[in-house]
């Protein structure tokens, strides 16, 4: 008899914690990102001129990000942060459908959306082994071991420098470790109602990525960026990225 | 009365015939599997096991049983084993592997180490998802056992020794019950089996007393992994990290020359996609035991690990899909042999001498 009382007791208990994004408390924030370059929607391997002049193709673009406004968190509630992977998007359609990201949040006005760029230092500590594979955070491709850290954003190409067409100069720049990570606050009126989607847009531009406020890359001179070595050229592209994001 | 002690004695009798008909009940053989539990070591990714195909003791029996037995092949010459053996960590030591009749196929045999944890796909272009599926290909595959697998199962069902292995793994009642199904099940158990964990690289770094790195090891592997700040980044450790020393990730690491992405001789990873930005990509291996699989490269041209290190050293090959990673490291004689030395530590001596791996036959 009492442990059907017990049970009485626990089976809504139960219920409300299974339906906690349906409770009237939460409503869902659909992120596009779409990558671009000075503006307009930039497939992977399209060929761009860079400010230098030299045409330049990106082949891979990537970063972890999470919404950090009040009580976010990812819609797929077994993953923190999401990567964001342009690497397949290799025509316009693709291009301009970018990658998706849902995430919960709680119902209100908002005036901003605050975006961190990178893995925060509390996962920073783990390493993929650490996580499930259905998990980002489990990708191998996305950790430096040199670095004990994860890989937090990677810009990678090729820059044709003799401008006939051959595109001879490999770029990759990868940034990563504690204090690159940063947060970036992007001014937007927007309202999240319950159990509703606000869809924003989310713009990623290459060319305020290698040449932004922070600071200029310039594959010519520098080919890489993914170790100690380098760290003023990671440090440059984690700046930069405070002004390549632009919402829509 | 007479006539009905006969019909008695004929129903007895037919019902005796009836009996011994039957020769595929496989019920009076006892059915009780023992569960395997796969080691994981310290450090490496917890694996994806499917539910629906538990390893047990009796199953990996079975599968490494299917896995040496050329029987699944149209004329019993080839089997798992023949482009897989053991002393090659699973590779046939061939740029191409051959099949029945000598016939050659189009790529290297990749390495059969450490599969439970890959979860990337598999082949050099990931066309299938998991070992199940893979085991599936080869039988029917012209090039390689060149059987069909109704007759193959036919074979297994027909055979004096399967039946009873098949009822032990997986319970059947009948001989007619073995399919193509459960007979790939009990081969990707036994590939999940496969383990390689005890190179000298894994007991240096889990701190086993006795195990350290010479000097030229230690350096090779600061510039593997790009740990020192003094020594070049030999740019290895971008595709060939973790515990399985891979990323799984598909990259055109510049080995195949193409001025247009549809040049590729092997199209790779794009006949897959149908994405030409792919064509050329192939499956990054795990290089543990890397000194006992040459040739290297899914097509075999790299002869020996000095080659593989010079491929990458000169930046490779153009092409318009070039991974960006790869791209000239200029190391210096002696560095590439402080590389080489390093290499040679992952390799995993009683790996290719585990018993449990050999031939059952």
């Amino acid at each position: 008899m009492k442990r059907s009382h017990l049970l009485l007791l626990l089976i809504p208990l139960l219920l409300s914690s299974a339906c906690r994004h349906h409770d009237g408390e939460s409503g869902f924030l659909k992120l596009k990102f779409v990558p671009t370059y000075d503006g307009r929607v930039l497939p992977m391997y399209e060929t761009v001129q860079n400010p230098d002049g030299f045409p330049m193709k990106v082949k891979r673009l990537a970063f972890f990000t999470e919404v950090l406004n009040t009580g976010a968190t990812l819609r797929d509630v077994s993953n923190v942060v999401a990567l964001v992977d342009f690497s397949d998007l290799t025509d316009k359609q693709r291009a301009e459908q970018g990658v998706v990201k849902e995430f919960s949040l709680k119902p209100g006005d908002y005036q901003s959306l605050m975006l961190g760029v990178g893995v925060p230092s509390g996962l920073n500590s783990k390493a993929p082994q650490d996580f499930p594979s259905s998990n980002p955070l489990s990708e191998e491709a996305y950790y430096w071991q040199a670095w004990d850290s994860y890989i937090f954003t990677k810009t990678e190409g090729a820059l044709d420098t003799l401008k006939n067409g051959i595109f001879d100069l490999q770029f990759s720049y990868h940034t990563g470790i504690d204090e690159m990570y940063r947060i970036v606050d992007l001014p937007k009126n927007f309202r999240v109602v319950d159990g509703q989607t606000t869809e924003l847009t989310i713009e990623v531009d290459v060319k305020e990525i290698l040449n932004g406020k922070g600071g200029t890359v310039d594959p010519r001179k520098n080919q890489n960026a993914h170790s100690v070595n380098n760290k003023p050229i990671a440090i440059v592209i984690s700046n930069n990225y405070k002004t390549a994001l632009k919402v829509k | 009365m007479k006539k009905s002690v006969f019909a008695v004695l004929l129903l007895a009798g037919l019902w005796s015939c009836g009996k011994k008909e039957d020769a595929g009940d496989l019920s009076g053989i006892p059915y009780s599997p023992t569960s395997y539990k796969l080691e994981v070591p310290a450090g490496w990714p917890q694996p994806d096991l499917p539910a629906d195909n538990p390893m047990t003791k009796e199953g990996i029996a079975l599968g490494r049983k299917l896995f040496y037995d050329p029987i699944l092949s149209v004329d019993s010459t080839v089997s798992c084993a023949s482009c897989h053996r053991l002393q090659g960590s699973f590779t046939d030591n061939s740029p191409v592997s051959t099949g029945v009749q000598g016939r050659e196929g189009k790529r290297s045999s990749m390495a059969l180490v450490n599969l439970a944890f890959m979860n990337r796909g598999l082949f050099w272009d990931g066309r299938v998802q998991t070992l199940e599926e893979q085991a599936l290909l080869p039988v029917e595959d012209h090039l390689e056992m060149d059987e069909n697998w109704p007759m193959a199962e036919r074979k297994l069902q027909r055979s004096t020794h399967y039946p009873e292995l098949f009822r032990k793994a997986f319970g059947i009642q009948h001989r007619s019950e073995i399919t193509r199904t459960l007979a790939v099940k009990a081969i990707a158990q036994f590939e999940r089996s496969i383990t390689s964990k005890d190179s000298k690289y894994d007991k240096v770094l889990q701190g086993v007393p006795g195990y350290s790195f010479t000097d030229d090891e230690q350096v090779g592997y600061e510039m593997f992994f790009n740990i020192s700040k003094t020594l070049p980044d030999a740019q290895c450790g971008h595709c060939h990290s973790g515990a399985l020393l891979t990323t799984n990730q598909y990259l055109n690491n510049g080995l195949q020359a193409a001025a247009e992405l549809t040049d590729f001789i092997d199209a790779g990873r794009g006949t897959v996609t149908k994405n030409q930005f792919d064509n050329g990509k192939m499956r990054t291996p795990g290089i543990r035991n890397i000194g006992f699989t040459a040739p290297y490269m899914h097509n075999g041209s790299l002869k020996s690990i000095e080659e593989v290190v010079d491929h990458y050293n000169s930046g490779g090959k153009y092409s318009p899909n070039l991974d960006p990673l790869i791209h000239q490291v200029k190391l210096n004689a002696i560095q590439k042999r402080q590389l080489l030395a390093f290499l040679n530590t992952l390799n995993d001596s009683t790996f290719i001498q585990n018993p449990a791996y050999r031939s059952p036959f």
